[in-house]
């Protein structure tokens, strides 16, 4: 059944060409704000690139770093300040480079002493050419000592830095940068379940941007009401529900993108093979271990010791793993009153303030209390020890 | 020790029993007209798995053994005597009034067809989406295995309700095997719909240990749609709209990742709050006291749910009483404003006191502590800042809350008192001041900067606020009331 008044063909035409218009008008004014059309460059002059740490020396053409220091870097700067107002990216073109290396941008402010700052460039591409855009990470618009940190291995290596330019991007680049960081990938971690940020790097997002997208639509649907009357049902709802699509649609990408690696990662697996394959493998196996080799009486209580307070990873995931033994697992130090002969005490590493003395089999820690103890599993995760008797 | 696998038809009958005997009370509550199959659904589930966790629960703790079958025999025959019941029922209990038929062939143009079709494929899409991620990872997101599914599988494993306590009372009640603690020291003392539901679940599959006990958070996502979907129909909203809310409602990419990365309580309390209002304001549109139970019970599922629940469903609560009073709304006006006064007059001189089987109360301008809910000290910080962060900005909700603002304008301009003083509207806006407040003025403010807790409880605002929507645009270009 058609919607009544809805068979003309040309206001069919607008109402699809509506949220068409919106874009266009949105994405034109939004260009327009980028400051800079047109592309400048300044080439940086490797020939007289200043080793302060690693060797390196001057080619004809090329500076080449032979060596990375015994802390693994290597630092090199220009002599002379660069004035860097207007520039907007710094590319390094290398013709020789390193798996396992890294390379970063660092800069001094003279007006500002007392920190030198790091930013990391991206992997050299093929081509041997990395590219940064210096909106991150605190890059003001003013002259500057600049450098590059290279850190890898310490010794001998081999890279060759070409070229180094500092350049102001045209509004064709700048936009698409800011929708690289719109389409960036990251994979799901423990913060995912707290917020959906939907885009990494600097600039507006996504969200703030498509909300403009329906401030004009919703504009031009008044004018369209001003001019010749109500539009078409199917007006109101292109014009509201395609920048909605616009964005479901870079969701969806992102979703698949993530259920490509979860699937890469647990389908067709076993449970077993699933939680061993999950960011806590080694723990959950280290916990099954537990359970078939250490923990063989089901009614002992657990306590598990942790080096700090709040809520700790590795003892709140060793609990859930060791479920359903019975676990307190909040504290420090051992709550003797609690234990009872054939208990279980769980020290997990980097917990130093509990010492298990090997000829006397005690577990001390400070303060009067003291445990005599079986030692059950020394472990990198955590040392297993029974209670025996209190001391 | 591998894993049990899980027995796929007790899993199965797990995960429709709920969703059955929650379609049964509704048909046999909401009477003979304008009863949606989708309405019955959506707000049956979570009101099935209300049920059933209550169920599980209480037939624990009454001694008997946690047993499947048996529990499962006697939910069925709940089901069929409801639906029994339902058929007979002759009074009819009608819906909000609308001169909009909701019956078929629905009222689309090809235009609208087409991107209706593009929005069915998008959601089928989604919906595989989430459940494949759910199926395929382990158990992944943090408070869901720290606070409510280790109760469930102590419970399971030992085949029986021992008592888990926070953990000073585990040290001070001294060395009873039947006492548990959890890592999390508050999480015991949460409430237990959810770590029932997980139980009920498991004991179906017969394991503890299965990524498909955890399609109750699907099923939810899914069941907030038909809802959502089947509330607007009822209402006489119009087809295209009605299937475009539940569009944007399913696919918001915070309500998305709560489904995949299962196992928190919020998309439930979520259900609980937006239904509840959306069943309040069904009643004062005059769709019978049915609506009112429906209320009632979704508020009591919400306060069984998360601590969080017992501030919403008292808001309900509120929401209701204000409505009920029979007075002019100038004298409402009045008894809220002299209740705001009473309450700073006691802020200002301060209380403190104890209330016999309940706790330590303290309210004054420098500190607050309720019992159960926790203590605070008060102090105004920015919480705007995050909230307008994660609304505006982020990609949580999509477009939502510039659309609803967008609407807010549009009803002004238009005049339309009606529109403000529906309850979907207030309780959208009831929530958002109250988050507003207690992220600016208490020490959640912290919660609300490092986002760990701001979004979820944004979270628990969205039905109603799409219910809203698209009662407002939906007559739009007509000048009816819901085409």
């Amino acid at each position: 059944m058609m919607y009544p008044g809805s068979n003309s063909p040309l206001r069919w035409l607008f109402a699809w060409l509506l949220p068409f218009v919106g874009l266009i008008s949105i994405a034109g004014i939004g260009l327009a704000q980028f400051p800079g059309s047109t592309s400048a460059s300044l080439r940086l002059p490797v020939l007289q690139l200043q080793v302060l740490e690693g060797q390196g020396e001057p080619l004809p053409d090329a500076f080449r770093l032979s060596a990375l220091s015994a802390q693994g870097r290597a630092v090199l700067v220009w002599g002379q300040p660069v004035v860097t107002s207007g520039f907007s990216h710094f590319e390094v073109k290398l013709s020789s480079w390193e798996q396992g290396l890294s390379i970063s941008l660092i800069w001094a402010d003279p007006d500002m002493p007392g920190g030198t700052k790091v930013l990391a460039l991206p992997t050299p591409n093929e081509s041997g050419v990395t590219r940064l855009a210096l909106a991150k990470a605190g890059w003001t618009q003013r002259q500057h000592r600049i450098g590059l940190l290279v850190n890898g291995s310490p010794g001998a290596t081999r890279v060759q830095i070409d070229a180094a330019v500092l350049s102001s991007a045209t509004r064709k680049q700048r936009a698409r940068d800011l929708l690289a960081t719109w389409t960036a990938f990251a994979p799901w971690d423990q913060t995912s379940i707290n917020l959906q940020r939907g885009y990494r790097g600097p600039g507006p997002g996504p969200v703030p941007i498509a909300a403009w997208w329906l401030a004009a639509n919703l504009s031009l649907l008044l004018l369209w009401r001003l001019v010749a009357g109500w539009p078409p049902r199917a007006a109101l709802l292109l014009a509201l529900l395609m920048p909605w699509l616009v964005l479901d649609l870079q969701w969806q990408s992102k979703l698949n993108w993530q259920l490509d690696r979860t699937n890469e990662t647990f389908a067709g697996k076993s449970q077993e093979a699933r939680h061993l394959a999950d960011v806590d493998g080694v723990l959950y196996a280290y916990a099954q271990r537990l359970k078939r080799e250490v923990l063989v009486d089901p009614t002992a209580r657990v306590q598990i010791l942790q080096k700090g307070f709040g809520h700790d990873y590795t003892r709140l995931r060793l609990q859930f793993h060791l479920l359903p033994y019975n676990i307190y697992n909040i504290g420090r130090w051992p709550v003797t009153d609690a234990l009872r002969r054939g208990d279980i005490v769980i020290r997990l590493s980097g917990h130093d303030g509990v010492a298990f003395e090997q000829g006397s089999g005690r577990l001390r820690w400070p303060g009067s209390d003291v445990l005599i103890v079986e030692p059950l599993l020394r472990h990198p995760i955590a040392d297993v020890y029974r209670v025996k008797s209190k001391g | 020790m591998e894993p049990a696998d899980p027995s796929l038809s007790g899993l199965a009958v797990a995960l429709a029993l709920p969703l059955i005997l929650g379609a049964a009370f509704m048909y046999n509550l909401v009477g003979e007209r304008r009863r949606p199959i989708s309405l019955l659904l959506g707000f049956g589930y979570p009101l099935g798995v209300f049920f059933t966790s209550l169920s599980l629960r209480t037939w624990a703790s009454l001694g008997a053994t946690p047993a499947f079958w048996p529990l499962c025999s006697i939910l069925v025959a709940v089901s069929i005597a409801l639906f029994v019941l339902g058929r007979r029922r002759k009074a009819p209990v009608s819906f909000p009034a609308s001169d909009v038929s909701t019956s078929f062939p629905i009222a689309v143009t090809r235009a609208e067809q087409l991107l209706l079709s593009v929005i069915v494929v998008l959601l089928a899409w989604r919906g595989f989406g989430l459940v494949s991620e759910l199926v395929w990872r382990p158990l992944f997101a943090w408070d869901a295995w720290m606070n409510w599914s280790p109760r469930a599988i102590i419970w399971f494993e030992l085949q029986e309700y021992v008592s888990v306590v926070n953990p000073q009372a585990w040290l001070e009640q001294g060395d009873s095997e039947n006492l548990y603690t959890l890592g999390n020291k508050d999480a015991s003392d949460y409430p237990k719909l959810v770590p029932g539901l997980i139980w009920w679940t498991m004991l179906g599959a017969g394991t503890s240990d299965s990524n498909l006990l955890y399609l109750p958070w699907a099923l939810i996502w899914c069941s907030s749609g038909l809802a959502l979907f089947g509330y607007l129909r009822a209402l006489g909203i119009a087809f295209v709209w009605a299937l475009i809310s539940a569009y944007l409602l399913l696919s918001m990419p915070y309500l998305n990742v709560h489904a995949a990365l299962a196992g928190y309580a919020d998309i439930w309390v979520m259900a609980f709050y937006g239904l509840a209002i959306l069943a309040l304001s069904a009643y004062f549109a005059g769709a019978g006291s049915a609506w009112l139970v429906l209320a009632l019970l979704m508020i009591v599922g919400c306060a069984d749910t998360k601590r969080p629940g017992l501030v919403l469903a008292a808001m309900v609560f509120l929401l209701w009483l204000g409505a009920w009073l029979p007075i002019a709304v100038g004298y409402k006006v009045g008894v809220m404003l002299v209740t705001v006064v009473v309450i700073l007059i006691g802020l200002a001189v301060g209380i403190d006191t104890e209330l016999p089987g309940l706790g330590v109360v303290v309210l004054s301008f420098q500190e607050v502590s309720l019992p159960y809910l926790g203590s605070s000290t008060i102090e105004y910080r920015p919480g705007y800042l995050p909230m307008l962060d994660s609304m505006f900005n982020m990609s949580n909700w999509h477009l939502l809350w510039y659309l609803f603002i967008a609407v807010i304008v549009m009803e002004c301009l238009r005049r339309r008192l009606a529109s403000f003083l529906r309850f979907e509207l207030v309780g959208t806006l009831a929530l958002l001041i109250f988050l507003l407040a207690v992220y600016s003025l208490t020490d959640h403010y912290d919660n609300a900067i490092s986002h760990v807790t701001l979004s979820r409880t944004l979270l628990y605002a969205v039905i109603p606020a799409l219910a809203w929507i698209p009662v407002c645009l939906a007559g739009l270009n007509t000048g009816k009331e819901h085409d």
